[in-house]
């Protein structure tokens, strides 16, 4: 029990920071430079590295660990002038975690052929998982396949992923480094 | 606990692997300190004295040894180059 509550506190805790960065920076900035985009639809979504990440460590136990954020953040952005779906956190966290499980599936089936590094593997996976999510949510919010939106959801997803992984790359690299000049 | 070490490792793993791959892997202090030492007193295509880079404020604390081995680490990565015409300079190597 111990363990899944601290589970739940790490993974709400590295969500809710993407979700605010997102919706405190990235989102109104978006709107600023594109006033033409959709606000459903993140063009740098930071949460989506995140997600990826706690379904590679937590399996599908993830969903359920990320829910009670997504929809917090869910009633934050349509606060902003969004008009999410009240489903839109299930049906997404679903259809992601489907979508990785298909892409973890199809990449390591690969492994022999391909050389993958982590990183690149997640990259990957996360772009599949995002088209299941895109496609989901496409047809949940316009209750129809609309490529526009998909690519929409491709792009943010993947873009906020490599956004994600650098920021934790730097971060790492700057606690060891800061660690290694107290040292000295 | 195990579990949660493991996770750890796989993390540090993926991001060491970022770093590698992005050429910023293995630059130890001193070597990061002595390259932006460099690009702190230089402008375009003008070579820098070794005692210059060496009284530089980044690199106040370290000592000479622990200097000239992260110059050759440096010259030996290729980020930076001893100037043909005069000893003891040194310009950034242009990426």
């Amino acid at each position: 029990m111990n363990e899944h509550l601290n589970n739940f506190l790490i993974v709400s805790i590295a969500f809710i920071v993407a979700n605010s960065v997102t919706l405190g920076f990235v989102l109104p900035l978006q709107s600023l430079l594109l006033s033409g985009s959709q606000l459903e639809i993140g063009l740098l979504f930071l949460p989506h590295g995140v997600r990826i990440l706690a379904f590679y460590f937590y399996g599908w136990r993830a969903i359920f660990y990320m829910l009670p954020v997504s929809y917090l953040f869910m009633l934050l952005t349509n606060g902003i002038g969004a008009h999410l779906d009240t489903l839109s956190p299930v049906v997404s966290m679903i259809a992601c975690y489907v979508g990785f499980v298909v892409g973890s599936v199809l990449i390591t089936g690969q492994k022999k052929q391909l050389s993958f590094r982590m990183w690149k593997f997640f990259v990957v996976v996360g772009a599949i998982s995002s088209l299941f999510n895109g496609i989901a949510l496409s047809w949940l919010q316009h209750s129809g396949t609309e490529i526009i939106s998909i690519i929409g959801y491709i792009i943010g997803d993947v873009s906020g992923l490599i956004a994600c992984f650098i920021i934790l790359m730097y971060a790492f690299r700057f606690a060891r480094l800061a660690r290694s000049d107290e040292a000295e | 606990m195990s579990s949660s070490l493991k996770k750890i490792a796989q993390l540090q793993l993926l991001l060491s692997e970022m770093e590698e791959d992005f050429g910023i892997k293995d630059n130890s202090t001193i070597e990061k300190r002595v390259l932006l030492a460099l690009a702190d007193l230089s402008s375009k295509d003008e070579a820098i004295a070794t005692h210059d880079i060496m009284n530089h404020q980044l690199i106040y604390g370290f000592s000479r040894p622990s200097f000239y081995r992260a110059l050759l680490a440096l010259e030996k990565q290729g980020k930076i180059k001893k100037t043909k015409s005069v000893r003891g300079f040194y310009a950034l190597c242009a990426e």
